[in-house]
């Protein structure tokens, strides 16, 4: 393993780290909108959360730039 | 090593976006785990079979089980991989969410069903999200 594939893993935890409080946060979220979700839309606001958060989850990884094989992926 | 790194010309548009999948995937988790027994219990409210909600959330960790056992043949799979394997799921969780909101309203098998599925779909980027940070090991 080269020092730059070291330096970059590094930098990936501490992305995991700031990542992960983006996670918590949505605990928070959820907090907000608990009792309220289960009336909106129908009863269905919360499904339809799950389904905008899941586009937002697809789009974000459909546009990473690196695969899973560390290579730039052809534009 | 400043964090302000993760938002320089290389590494910024991998930052966001997987802050992005991080979000909603843990929105997507405790969604399921701590505001659906809330909407059950609503939907049970004046039936006989109350009890039945907490076999189907013992069911639920069951599957998120078997999911996390199950991640890393999907993530190893040469077919998938962790991209391909980060997107069909979140892709099967916009689906069935979808189909809960055409079908599962009011319909307590259907509901049990889909939420079975995202739950599913979502242990396993759960464990994708993990390893999308360690790419290069």
């Amino acid at each position: 393993v080269s020092t730059a594939e070291l330096y970059e893993t590094l930098l990936r935890s501490q992305a995991e780290g700031m990542c992960a409080i983006l996670g918590r946060t949505s605990i928070a979220f959820l907090g907000f909108i608990d009792l309220p979700a289960l009336h909106w839309l129908n009863g269905n606001g919360l499904y339809v959360l799950f389904a905008l958060m899941s586009a937002v989850g697809i789009y974000a990884t459909a546009s990473i730039p690196y695969n899973e094989k560390r290579t730039p992926l052809a534009k | 090593m400043p964090m302000t790194e993760l938002f320089n010309e290389k590494y910024k548009g991998t930052t966001v976006r997987i802050m992005f999948a991080w979000l909603s995937d843990y929105f997507i988790y405790y969604g399921v785990t701590l505001i659906f027994p809330t909407i059950l219990k609503s939907l049970l409210v004046n039936s006989k079979i109350q009890g039945i909600m907490y076999f189907y959330l013992g069911a639920l960790a069951l599957l998120e089980m078997a999911a996390n056992g199950a991640a890393p043949f999907i993530l190893n799979h040469p077919l998938l991989g962790f991209k391909k394997g980060f997107f069909y799921c979140f892709l099967f969780t916009l689906i069935c969410s979808l189909l809960i909101v055409i079908v599962g309203n009011g319909n307590l098998f259907a509901l049990f069903f889909f939420i079975a599925i995202i739950k599913i779909a979502n242990s396993l980027t759960g464990m994708v999200t993990h390893s999308l940070l360690s790419f290069s090991t």
